[in-house]
C-alpha cells in the first residue's frame, strides 16, 4: 500500500491565537503585523478588515489611510510556535507520525490510520471539527506525497481536498506553479515565460527545467509527483516532566502544602526515574488566590530524581513563602533534564558514598547562598597574576583538570593592589605602612617585570613585582608601575 | 559508629604534634594560612574553604598547589558571618569533607563553637577556624597562634621557595601546650621522591 500524507494548514493561526485569548479588539477591523522589508506590514487580517478593503502585505500607514479605525498587534512567533507544537501533540491522536510544518502547518503520515475514523474523508472531517472547536480555521489536503498534500491544502478549492491514490498529476494539473513551494524568484521566472500551472510543466524534460531554472524546480516537481522519495520526519517533542494539582478550596497550612508537594514530587520523580533521567532544577509554581503566582526554584549539583531530596530542598523556600488567603493551584516542573548513569553499588564503596555526600552538601549550600558562590579553581591561560587562574561553579563541571607546575613560587593571597604609604623611600620602600601595620624591609628580590599580553596595547600596563622580606617575618609581594614618574607602590599579595 | 569516627586516626603534623579529627581547632595570627594549608596537606578528600568574599576571593591556587591539589578545594563565598557559620556547620556534617576551613573576623563564641563541634563529631572531618581579629571563649579543641618568621638566605635576600613560621599552641583540651618553629622549603624540580616539599618542625622554648 502506498503512503498517504495529510497536510493541515492553519491559515489564520496568529490571528486566531488572539481570538482564543479573548482579545476584544477582534470585533472591529484588526490585523497582525510583522516587520517585512523595513516596514511593519499586515500579515493576517480579520473579516471586518477585509471588508474595509485591506489586504495582507500592506504597510501600516497605507492600511490606516484606507481604514483609520484599524487596530494592530505585532505577531509573536515564539508563542505561535508554542501553539503549533501543542497542536502537534494533539495530532498524535490522528496519527503516530506527525511533523511540524512551520510556521503554520502540520504534516501527518496517515498511512493505515484512516480506517479508524471511517476513511480518509472521515479522518479529515474529524480533524477539521476538532480544530474548529479550538477556534482554528483549517484547510486540509490529503495525497500520496507531502508536496501534493501541501499544494491541495494551500491551493485547493475546498477546505478539505483529497487526491485519490496515484492521481496526483491529474489533481495538480490546474494548480498554479507556486503550489510547488518554489522560491519566489523561480516561480516569478516561470510566470514570465507563461508557465502558470503545474500541468504545463509535465511535458517539459526535467533536464531542460534544471538548465534554465536550477535544480530546485525539477526536484520539487519529482518529489511532489512521488517520483523521488520525500520522507516525513516526525519530530520527537521533548517530554515534559511536570505535574499539576488543582484544589477545590485554597489551602495554606504547612502540612497541607507538604502533602501537595510530596504528591507532585512523587509523580514527577517516578517518570524521571522510569526514563533514566534526572533534573538539575525544579520549579514549583504556587498560585495564591489573592497575590498571584509565586515561583520557587531549587537547583542540584548533579541530576536528581529522588523525591525525598527534592522535598528536602524545597523545605526552606516553602517556609519562606507567604500565603495569606491560601493557594489552590500548584505545578512542579523538572528543568535541565540530563541522563543518569546507573552505578553499581559496590560493597565497601566509601569513595562513591563520599562523592554522593559531597554532591548533597554542595546542593544544600548552593540553594541557600547561590550556586555561583560555590566554586572551584581551574588554571587559566595568562601569565598575569590576576588572570593565572579562574574559578568555576562546582555544579557546572565535574571534570578535573591537570594542574600545571609553576617554577616560581606565587603568593598565597593576591589582592587587588592596595596602595601603601611610604615612610622611608627606597626601591622598594625601606619602611612602609600597610593595613595599619608598619613594615621594615629587610631585603628584597626583584623586579619581576610583567607586561600585558602582546595583543593588549597599553603602555601603563608594565608592572614590576618585588618579593620583600620584612623584619616582621612576613614576605610581601610589592608592585610598582615603572611608567609613572613619581614612585607609587602597592601591596599586591602575601606569600605563605 | 559514633565511636569509630571519634577514634579515627588523628592528623599528624609531626611525631609529637597531632590534631584530633572530628574536632574544631582555632588558628590566630598573620600566618594562619600556613597552618591551614600544611594541615590540609596531611589529609585526603575534599577541602571546604569558607569565608566572605574579601577572605576567600584572594586565595590563589598556585601557592596552594605546592601542598595540596587545588581541585580538592571547594570555595564557598558567603555574604555575612551568620551565613559563614551556617555553611561551616553544613559542611562539617558532611562525611565527605576531610577539612573544613572557615575564615572569621571574630572567633566563634561558646554556643557557636559548640554547635560546630557537634557538627564535626557527626561528619568526622577536621574543622579549622582561621580568626583574623580576636578569639572568644570557645569550645574549640585547640588554639594556635601562628606568626610569619621567614629568614633571609645566606646572601641576605628573601628566599623564594622557602618560608618559616612560628606556631604556638596556646590552648589544648587534651595535652600539653607548646611552641614550634616551622621551616618549609619548596620541592625543586627533580625531587627524587616526588614529594611536595619539605617541612621541618622544631620545638622552640616551651610557652
Amino acid at each position: 500500500m502506498g503512503k498517504r500524507v495529510m497536510s493541515i494548514w492553519l491559515p489564520q493561526l496568529p490571528l486566531e491565537r488572539r481570538a482564543r485569548m479573548g482579545d476584544p479588539r477582534l470585533t472591529g477591523p484588526f490585523a497582525m503585523t510583522r516587520e517585512i522589508k523595513n516596514a511593519l506590514r499586515l500579515t493576517h487580517i480579520n473579516a471586518p478588515a477585509r471588508e474595509a478593503g485591506l489586504r495582507a502585505g500592506q504597510s501600516i500607514p497605507d492600511a490606516r489611510a484606507i481604514c483609520p479605525e484599524l487596530l494592530t498587534e505585532l505577531s509573536d512567533p515564539a508563542r505561535e510556535n508554542m501553539l503549533l507544537r501543542a497542536l502537534r501533540r494533539w495530532a498524535d491522536k490522528l496519527s503516530p507520525v506527525a511533523a511540524l510544518d512551520a510556521p503554520d502547518g502540520l504534516f501527518l503520515d496517515i498511512t493505515g490510520c484512516a480506517h479508524l475514523m471511517g476513511g480518509e474523508r472521515g479522518l479529515a472531517d474529524y480533524a477539521a471539527e476538532n480544530l474548529s472547536d479550538m477556534q482554528l480555521s483549517t484547510r486540509i489536503g490529503i495525497a500520496d506525497t507531502k508536496g501534493a498534500a501541501w499544494a491541495l491544502a494551500h491551493y485547493g478549492r475546498r477546505a478539505i481536498e483529497l487526491a485519490e491514490p496515484a492521481s496526483i498529476p491529474a489533481a495538480l494539473k490546474v494548480m498554479p506553479v507556486e503550489a510547488l513551494r518554489l522560491s519566489p524568484k523561480v516561480s516569478a521566472d516561470l510566470r514570465r515565460v507563461g508557465l502558470k500551472t503545474i500541468g504545463q510543466l509535465y511535458p517539459i524534460k526535467s533536464g531542460e527545467l534544471a538548465r534554465r531554472y536550477g535544480l530546485e524546480l525539477p526536484q520539487a516537481l519529482s518529489k511532489t509527483l512521488g517520483q523521488t522519495t520525500d520522507p516525513l520526519t516526525p519530530h520527537a517533542i521533548d517530554p515534559v516532566y511536570a505535574a499539576r494539582m488543582n484544589l477545590p478550596e485554597p489551602i495554606g497550612l504547612k502540612g497541607d502544602l507538604e502533602t501537595v508537594l510530596s504528591r507532585l514530587t512523587e509523580s514527577v520523580c517516578k517518570r524521571l526515574s522510569a526514563d533514566m533521567k534526572g533534573a538539575r532544577r525544579f520549579t514549583l509554581t504556587v498560585r495564591c488566590v489573592d497575590t498571584g503566582d509565586k515561583h520557587l526554584t531549587i537547583g542540584f549539583a548533579r541530576p536528581c530524581f529522588e523525591a525525598g531530596l527534592v522535598r528536602q530542598q524545597f523545605e526552606r523556600p516553602l517556609d519562606d513563602l507567604k500565603i495569606e488567603f491560601g493557594a489552590d493551584w500548584f505545578r512542579l516542573v523538572a528543568e535541565v533534564i540530563e541522563p543518569i548513569r546507573e552505578r553499581q553499588r559496590i560493597i565497601g564503596g566509601e569513595a562513591q558514598e563520599r562523592a554522593d555526600d559531597l554532591a548533597q552538601v554542595i546542593t544544600t549550600l548552593g540553594n541557600r547562598i547561590g550556586f555561583d558562590r560555590v566554586r572551584r579553581f581551574a588554571p587559566g591561560d595568562s601569565h598575569l597574576p590576576e588572570r593565572e587562574f579562574t574559578t568555576y561553579e562546582v555544579a557546572d563541571q565535574p571534570e578535573l583538570e591537570v594542574w600545571p607546575n609553576l617554577v616560581r613560587e606565587r603568593p598565597i593571597r593576591v589582592f587587588r593592589p592596595e596602595r601603601l604609604s611610604t615612610l622611608e623611600l627606597g626601591r622598594p620602600p625601606k619602611k612602609f605602612q600597610w593595613r595599619r601595620e608598619v613594615f621594615d624591609t629587610r631585603s628584597a628580590l626583584g623586579p619581576e617585570r610583567l607586561t600585558a599580553e602582546w595583543w593588549v596595547d597599553e603602555q601603563d600596563y608594565i608592572r614590576d613585582y618585588w618579593v620583600v622580606l620584612t623584619a616582621q617575618g612576613s614576605r610581601l609581594w610589592l608592585m610598582t608601575n615603572p611608567a609613572h614618574k613619581e614612585p607609587n607602590w602597592f601591596v599586591a599579595g602575601r606569600f605563605l | 559508629m559514633e565511636q569509630s569516627i571519634l577514634q579515627r586516626e588523628p592528623v599528624r603534623l609531626a611525631d609529637n604534634v597531632v590534631l584530633p579529627r572530628a574536632r574544631v581547632h582555632e588558628v590566630l595570627g598573620r600566618a594562619s594560612d600556613s597552618f591551614a594549608v600544611l594541615t590540609a596537606a596531611q589529609t585526603r578528600g575534599a577541602i571546604f574553604w569558607i569565608g566572605e568574599r574579601a577572605a576567600v576571593g584572594t586565595l590563589t591556587p598556585f601557592a596552594l598547589s605546592d601542598f595540596i591539589d587545588p581541585t580538592r578545594i571547594v570555595l564557598i563565598e558567603t555574604s555575612d558571618r551568620k551565613e559563614t557559620l551556617w555553611a561551616t556547620e553544613q559542611s562539617l556534617r558532611c562525611p565527605g569533607a576531610a577539612v573544613v576551613i572557615t575564615q572569621l573576623h571574630l572567633g566563634p563564641d561558646l554556643r557557636e563553637s559548640r554547635r560546630l563541634q557537634l557538627a564535626a563529631e557527626t561528619g568526622g572531618g577536621l574543622g579549622l577556624v582561621l580568626i583574623e581579629r580576636r578569639a572568644q571563649a570557645s569550645a574549640a579543641q585547640t588554639r594556635w597562634e601562628c606568626e610569619p618568621d621567614s629568614r633571609a638566605d645566606m646572601l641576605g635576600a628573601p628566599r623564594l621557595n622557602a618560608a618559616g613560621w612560628s606556631w604556638a599552641l596556646t590552648k589544648n583540651k587534651a595535652g600539653p601546650v607548646g611552641r614550634w618553629r616551622v621551616d618549609w622549603s619548596r620541592a625543586q624540580n627533580g625531587d627524587k621522591n616526588g614529594q611536595k616539599g619539605y617541612v621541618h618542625l622544631a620545638a622552640a622554648t616551651a610557652a
